[in-house]
């Protein structure tokens, strides 16, 4: 599927559902990403797969962090890996990368749930 | 156009602290040490060389920004800084037979209007006030916050003169043939207005408590189109990122947001403003830096410049 300008695979891995983006993670997405996952961190635990992920401005990143929140709040667990130094310096100067679980691999990624 | 600005911080007035001065002393004597001071010349030179935090103050009054286009004087909220502002103007020469200030209020939290009564030209019947504002009940507002518990003058005794321009039906508001101010609704508790104003086809935007959260495309779409390609872009940036993501909802944007929002609508400068009344000069300057570094990792090519909003801070447009 399409979400303004970022496309979302979902896949079934293990205990976890995988999600793939590619493209951009711009400031008016934010409540449709928001959205989109905010029912998936309910269901199950997620990893999501941001080595297509060009480009991510800071309201992808409180998005990520009221993702995270959701899936804490129901035992669940969000994962990211594969992010670009670009997109990992943002998450950084937000200072909330310690929110966040994240991983270089998906087999590290795997191995956090 | 020259933009002033004479009240930066939001919530409450935060005047420094006897201990935050002595930090302050303290550092600059210890960065002197060993600096020729001989004359007057070094000294200034000295201290412009500084930052800011240390040199001087970033300021603690609520918000107010003047904006003079040719005779016509716009004043852009009544915080506490609106009263440095009055004492400025009534030793002018221009306004020694009075004048007419246009107001636009974002809205009336405290912090917006409190120095409406120690606005020195109010006592003065030559001076004439205009305030425009979407709320209709913006007379009983400002009313309600001169009755007789809180100040010793009602509104309705004061000399100046003073009228009431509704504007919510009214989205462009042309106050001469090449000055027009259109406003916006944001995003806040109670609701606020950002203003734009454009003079001789340049523009500037006023956009404080301003929570740009839960923003969906139309929003977005609508505010960079508004605001497209201004010269300054005045920005709610109230929070540090870490502090906002637990204060979601209070009606207040962070830095980092304020940066997305100035390259969204191409914006040519971004002063940040409403400092939150519990960081120090250092942290504004600190999260000013954050805000660089941000800039130049989501938009490298980008030539918008960051200023963090001071006392006393001037833009000629
Ligand atoms: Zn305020
Ligand atoms: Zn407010």
């Amino acid at each position: 599927m399409e979400l303004r300008g970022l496309n979302i695979d979902v896949s079934d891995k293990g205990k976890a559902k995988i999600f793939r983006l590619s493209g951009e993670i711009r400031t008016d997405i934010y409540s449709d990403f928001l959205e989109f996952f905010r029912t998936k961190a309910e269901a199950s635990n997620i990893i999501l797969d941001f080595q297509n992920v060009k480009y991510m401005s800071s309201a992808g990143v409180g998005a990520l962090f009221n993702i995270n929140k959701v899936a804490n709040e129901n035992n669940k667990k969000l994962v990211i890996f594969g992010l670009n130094p670009s997109v990992k310096k943002i998450i950084e100067l937000t200072k909330l990368s310690n929110a966040f679980v994240i991983t270089d691999t998906e087999e590290e990624a795997l191995k956090k749930l | 156009m020259i933009v002033k600005f004479w009240g930066v911080r939001g919530s409450t007035p935060t005047p420094l602290s006897p201990a935050e001065f002595q930090v302050k002393i303290k550092k600059l004597l210890t960065l002197s040490n060993k600096v020729d001071l001989s004359n007057d010349e070094k000294v200034d030179n000295f201290l412009n060389n500084l930052p800011l935090s240390i040199r001087s103050i970033y300021g603690g009054n609520t918000p107010c920004v003047s904006v003079e286009a040719d005779d016509t004087f716009i004043i852009l909220d009544m915080g506490s800084g609106a009263r440095p502002l009055g004492n400025e103007l009534m030793q002018k020469p221009h306004y020694q037979n009075g004048g007419t200030f246009h107001v636009f209020l974002s809205h009336t939290h405290w912090d917006h209007i409190q120095g409406l009564p120690f606005f020195s030209p109010i006592y003065n019947p030559k001076f004439k006030l205009i305030f425009y504002s979407p709320f209709a009940d913006i007379k009983q507002r400002l009313a309600f916050q001169q009755q007789e518990a809180f100040f010793p003058a009602k509104l309705e005794d004061i000399p100046c003169e003073k009228e009431f321009r509704i504007i919510k039906d009214q989205k462009i508001i042309n106050i001469d043939d090449n000055l027009k101010v259109e406003w916006k609704r944001m995003v806040h508790p109670g609701d606020s207005f950002s203003y734009k104003i454009t003079h001789n086809n340049k523009s500037m935007v006023y956009a404080t408590d301003a929570e740009f959260y839960k923003i969906d495309e139309a929003f977005m779409e609508e505010v960079s189109h508004l605001w497209k390609g201004a010269e300054l872009l005045i920005f709610d940036a109230q929070y540090t990122p870490e502090e906002y993501i637990n204060k979601i909802s209070w009606g207040h944007s962070s830095t980092i947001m304020s940066v997305d929002i100035a390259l969204q609508s191409e914006s040519k400068r971004l002063v940040l403003f409403h400092h939150e009344p519990a960081y120090s000069d250092e942290l504004i300057e600190n999260t000013l830096s954050r805000a660089e570094e941000y800039l130049a990792t989501i938009a490298p090519d980008s030539s918008l410049k960051i200023i963090p909003a001071y006392e006393g801070l001037v833009f000629e447009i």
